[in-house]
């Protein structure tokens, strides 16, 4: 551990739960189950928040987005989370993407509080240190598919490596389309571009924001395999918003929010514990 | 529905105050320049006939000397009119009064009290005292010899005092003269036009101006006769070549005597107007556009409820009506300020008279009109463009394809270029009236920058990517998105550089004209004496042939060659003429006759005529050419040489001094070209002229580099002072930049707000708006800068080579010219990069 575990306060609730996965078959994923008792890793944590809160509006007409969230993502594991409309579930992905300042509260990204960062560092952390995949409007119109895949490289002035670019490109699929530009492409090979963007520059972690919303249930099944195959393959620590309960199984863990607090968490989720657990939310 | 309609888009357009202001910045300093231009030439006007007005006053016929065209320098007024017909006028019956005129604008310059020339920039006007003239004495008696009187306006704001003396000054020398009386004009509307407006005796005008008679006769008839009687009679008794006019016909002379002054200052000015105009159409023409695409899903939306699009047209031609009268409301008030600002501009550089500044109705109504049509027009495509989105795609956003039509434009675009240039060349070669000239030039330019405005959308997209590819390279990723969104809208990217295109084309037209003027005229002046030094009045009037001589009894002086330069019908067309004395012309003038015929002894009216005019018009050696002077008299100029110095005389045909002053009867001069004597040293013959300029207040003796020098200056004054006017429509483009790179931004939010979130930093964001903005900038300078070098070479090559006979292009200034441009089109992005910039990556990402 850093320096910095010092004043960091241990986290006893999340620390239960956590999981080692070394997923590297889905044989494996598919014998794990949702029982408590697992063991507990090692793995570093790749991101945390703590006692963050997130409020909106003035005394009279406050909302609270995130009211005292407190979690980790361990690196190398795929986390969905989930929550009904206005659970806050996008604000904590932007919080802890650090497009978004908290109310109260810390974002550990591996060593570093966020909120100690001014605006160029956090834009120079999301560059350097974090994927993005979006809902939509992923990808930059002008700029052709190997473009953008090198996007976050180019703005940081760096050379992409060659070897890992090729290895992601193949993975996705996409090595004869790199002339292309958006345009020429459909919204599934769009969004395996916005993928492969996200993993170009080794992110420590990359977060989806309802990547498959606006994609057919097939097309939207590959993305998440692919995404899922990413984590497996490349020990890539994700973080993904959904309202998809079927989206939701492809990760390692489903974390449900009402209501800007952390309701409910599911290991190694099937469709029907996530529906289960949905419903309970509800009620 | 149709208000509702109306009353929506309004809210939509006052939604965004920045856009608003700078859309209706274009049109209200476009319609202020309209209204200011109207304003100011009927001001000017006023002025400048008010004082033909005021001649004509009071009088009922005029008898003057018939001409078949006015002199070069009307204000010279040569006397042709004798005592014997002044008196032959009063014979005849009905005739109460007849009052012989003389005047002149350039003998007589009083000092001040303090000394000083009275008015060293405008006209002081000097007439011969006549009893019961429009003259009346306020406080004095009439003025005998050695006295004058003057207007009381300038007596009273330059404190003269009437009995005192002051020095007088006269091309040949200052002299104390008596200030006699203050007058004023007996008609109460008289105006004196803001000059000095002096009398002096008859006998001492006419002696000074070296010829007895008068410009023409005032006449009253008696009462209770009858005008046409008393006309018909005059003309009975006159000899020939004397006519008798109304005071109708006098006026309506006076003004077309004056009107090419009036003209030319208001068309000049209603041209700049008409340019600024242009250049705003496209501005609003863009803001229209892509309010238009913004609303497209809105507009689908109000189609799907049942808008028709006709509806929807009419709401938004309402709003740009609404939006085109506002702002010329606005325009017009501020016209009026500029028409201020310009008339004490004129005022205090020139001294030209401060006009009587009103708004009259045709001003206002043709402001008023011009700016909401050209809003209405500007917004025309746009609405249609709207209308014709089928409304499930408007409805889903889906926008229209504007890559759809290039073949179209390039039509459309390449047969506009075409008609424009055939247009420009028709108006630079054909014979025409001036007036007809001017059209054909203008509205072949307007052809000319709409079609290439078009066929320009067609190559922007390739272009940038040439002229970004040094940024791309150097800026990586702000460098390649600048380069590759001036293509994404094409169209808008081509017309926000067509208006800087305008701009800078006109520019480098001046330039190149200009520049080119300059080099003729100081190769003219180099080329064309032998002599060192020149004399010439600063105030560019003829004057006395007694200067020259009083030069030439200096004895630091060599020799003197006096030149005048007029006008005289040859061959049926009015054309400059040279006048010298054929002896001694050639000893300081660079004549290179390479033909001389060997009649020149039988010969009593030589010409000489350069070998560019002889060979263009095919004149031989020995040719006879029929020529008419200004009064009307005729003679054959018999040819005796071919001059191969173009340059040398100033003009193309150069007569004897024996000839003209025999047909014409006038002995004044424009330039006399001194030769120092040998004897002297070069600064006994500085303080020899300068103590001749002290002595001779109104000429200037300079050497042929300080000639050249002035020349030069002057002419850089007037590019100055037109480059000056087209500063306006470059900064209305820029506002143009400014305009468009907002709206491609709001545009472009989400994209911004996704390039922010992986990591694009604010200054990186901000670096490729700016990019942008300098490439759009560059890409319209550019092509300006060839169009008006085009235009500009065009011109030269037009232009007689009489006037203009060398092409130059001023490469530094054009240069200096596009860097300027882009700079400022780097400053016009920054409002709006900075904002854009300033926004959070998670507004941007949700916008």
């Amino acid at each position: 551990m850093s320096s910095h575990s010092a004043i960091r306060p241990p986290n006893f609730a999340i620390l239960v739960d956590a999981v080692a996965l070394t997923l590297n078959d889905s044989e494996n994923m598919t014998t794990l189950t949702n029982d408590s008792d697992l063991e507990v890793t090692t793995n570093d944590v790749a991101v945390q928040a703590l006692d963050a809160s997130k409020c909106y509006g003035d005394a009279e007409t406050l909302v609270r987005a995130l009211d005292n969230v407190n979690i980790e993502f361990n690196a190398g594991q795929f986390t969905s989370i989930m929550g009904p409309s206005g659970s806050g579930k996008s604000t904590l992905l932007h919080c802890l993407a650090g497009l978004d300042q908290l109310s109260t509260g810390h974002i550990w990204f591996g060593d570093t509080d966020l909120s100690t960062l001014n605006q160029q560092q956090l834009t120079d952390l999301r560059r350097d240190r974090l994927g993005f995949v979006f809902q939509s409007f992923n990808l930059i119109p002008t700029m052709t598919t190997r473009e953008n895949i090198i996007l976050p490289l180019d703005l940081a002035g760096q050379k992409p490596d060659q070897e890992w670019f090729e290895t992601v490109v193949d993975s996705v699929g996409l090595a004869d389309r790199l002339r292309h530009r958006p345009n020429e492409l459909s919204g599934g090979q769009q969004q395996r571009v916005a993928v492969a963007r996200a993993l170009v520059s080794k992110p420590d972690v990359i977060f989806a924001d309802e990547p498959t919303g606006n994609l057919d249930s097939r097309t939207g099944k590959a993305i998440l395999s692919f995404l899922q195959e990413a984590v497996a393959t490349f020990g890539q620590t994700t973080v993904m918003v959904t309202h998809d309960p079927v989206a939701a199984t492809y990760a390692d863990r489903v974390v449900f929010l009402k209501d800007g607090r952390i309701e409910d968490e599911l290991l190694n989720p099937q469709v029907d514990h996530v529906l289960a657990a949905m419903n309970r939310l509800d009620g | 529905m149709d208000t509702k309609l109306v009353r929506h888009s309004f809210r939509q357009l006052l939604s965004n105050k920045v856009r608003l202001a700078l859309t209706s910045f274009a049109i209200v300093i476009s319609v202020a320049f309209v209204s200011a231009s109207l304003t100011l030439s009927t001001g000017i006007s006023d002025v400048i006939f008010g004082w033909g007005e005021t001649q004509a006053a009071g009088l009922d016929l005029v008898v003057e000397p018939e001409s078949p065209f006015a002199p070069k320098n009307f204000e010279v007024s040569p006397a042709r009119v004798s005592d014997d017909t002044v008196e032959l006028v009063r014979s005849v019956d009905g005739v109460a009064d007849a009052r012989p005129t003389l005047w002149s604008n350039f003998l007589f310059r009083p000092t001040k009290p303090d000394g000083e020339l009275v008015d060293d920039k405008f006209t002081v006007s000097t007439f011969g005292w006549v009893e019961g003239s429009n003259f009346e004495i306020v406080d004095g008696s009439p003025p005998r010899s050695n006295e004058f009187t003057l207007d009381i306006d300038t007596a009273e704001a330059n404190g003269y005092i009437v009995g005192e003396t002051y020095d007088m000054t006269t091309p040949t020398e200052t002299r104390a003269m008596r200030l006699a009386a203050t007058t004023q004009f007996r008609d109460p509307n008289g105006t004196t036009a803001g000059q000095v407006v002096q009398t002096i005796s008859m006998d001492e005008l006419q002696t000074e101006l070296g010829q007895p008679g008068y410009v023409n006769i005032h006449i009253n008839i008696e009462k209770g006769s009858d005008r046409s009687s008393v006309e018909a009679a005059l003309q009975q008794a006159l000899p020939e070549g004397l006519v008798v006019l109304t005071q109708q016909e006098a006026r309506s002379n006076l003004r077309e005597l004056v009107a090419p002054y009036a003209q030319g200052f208001s068309g000049g000015l209603l041209g700049f107007s008409a340019l600024s105009l242009f250049v705003a159409c496209f501005i609003i023409y863009n803001t229209f556009s892509v309010l238009m695409q913004q609303r497209t899903r809105e507009l689908g939306l109000l189609r799907a409820v049942g808008a028709s699009p006709r509806q929807i047209r009419t709401s938004i031609q309402i709003e740009a009506i609404v939006l085109g009268l506002g702002c010329s409301i606005v325009g017009i008030a501020v016209g009026l300020g500029i028409s201020y600002g310009i008339s004490e501009m004129f005022h205090s550089a020139a001294g030209f008279p401060r006009p009587d500044l009103a708004l009259t109705p045709t001003a206002v109504a043709l402001s008023l009109l011009v700016g909401t049509l050209a809003t209405l027009l500007a917004v025309t495509a746009p609405a249609r463009k709207a209308c014709r989105v089928p409304v499930v795609n408007a409805v889903r956003g889906v926008q229209p394809d504007t890559k759809k039509t290039p073949t179209v434009r390039f039509i459309i675009g390449s047969l506009l270029a075409v008609a424009g240039i055939v247009s420009i060349t028709v108006g630079l070669t054909a014979d025409a009236t001036t007036r007809s000239t001017v059209l054909l030039l203008g509205v072949g330019s307007i052809f000319v920058f709409f079609g290439v405005a078009l066929l320009n959308s067609l190559w922007i997209a390739r272009c940038s990517q040439v002229l970004g590819a040094p940024l791309a390279r150097l800026t990586n990723v702000p460098g390649r998105l600048a380069r590759d969104n001036i293509g994404r809208n094409r169209t808008r990217s081509a017309s926000t550089a067509a208006s800087l295109m305008i701009g800078l084309a006109l520019v480098s037209l001046v330039l190149v004209v200009g520049e080119s003027f300059k080099a003729t005229a100081s190769t003219g002046a180099e080329s064309a004496y032998k002599s060192d030094n020149i004399l010439y009045n600063q105030w560019d009037y003829k004057y006395p042939i007694a200067v020259a001589e009083k030069l030439e009894a200096l004895p630091e002086v060599e020799q003197t060659v006096a030149i005048s330069i007029d006008l005289a019908e040859i061959d049926g067309e009015v054309q400059y003429l040279t006048v010298a004395d054929q002896q001694t012309a050639s000893d300081l003038i660079d004549f290179d006759v390479s033909e001389r015929s060997d009649m020149l002894e039988g010969v009593t009216h030589p010409v000489i005529v350069t070998e560019r005019e002889a060979n263009e018009k095919g004149i031989k050696l020995g040719d006879e050419l029929e020529t008419r002077f200004y009064n009307g008299t005729t003679v054959e100029l018999t040819v005796v040489g071919i001059n191969r110095n173009n340059a040398a005389g100033g003009s193309s045909y150069y007569i004897d001094r024996s000839t003209w002053f025999e047909q014409t009867k006038q002995t004044t001069v424009d330039i006399v070209a001194i030769q120092s004597a040998a004897t002297v040293t070069e600064s006994q013959f500085e303080t020899a002229m300068e103590r001749f300029e002290q002595a001779n207040a109104q000429v200037n003796v300079e050497t042929i580099d300080d000639f050249i020098a002035s020349t030069e200056r002057s002419i850089n004054t007037s590019l100055q002072t037109i480059n000056a006017m087209m500063f306006l429509a470059i900064l209305i483009s820029f506002l143009g930049i400014t305009n468009t790179l907002a709206l491609s931004i709001s545009e472009r939010t989400t994209e911004m707000g996704l390039l922010r979130a992986v990591g694009m930093r604010r200054k990186q964001l901000r670096k490729a708006l700016r990019y942008e903005a300098f490439l759009i900038s560059l890409f319209g300078s550019l092509v300006g800068v060839v169009l008006g070098i085009a235009f500009g070479v065009g011109s030269v090559v037009a232009i007689p080579a009489s006037i203009v006979n060398s092409v130059q292009i001023p490469v530094a200034q054009i240069v200096i010219l596009v860097v300027l441009a882009s700079a400022a089109s780097v400053a016009a992005a920054a409002v709006p990069a900075w904002r854009a910039a300033k926004r959070r990556t998670l507004d941007l990402v949700n916008a």
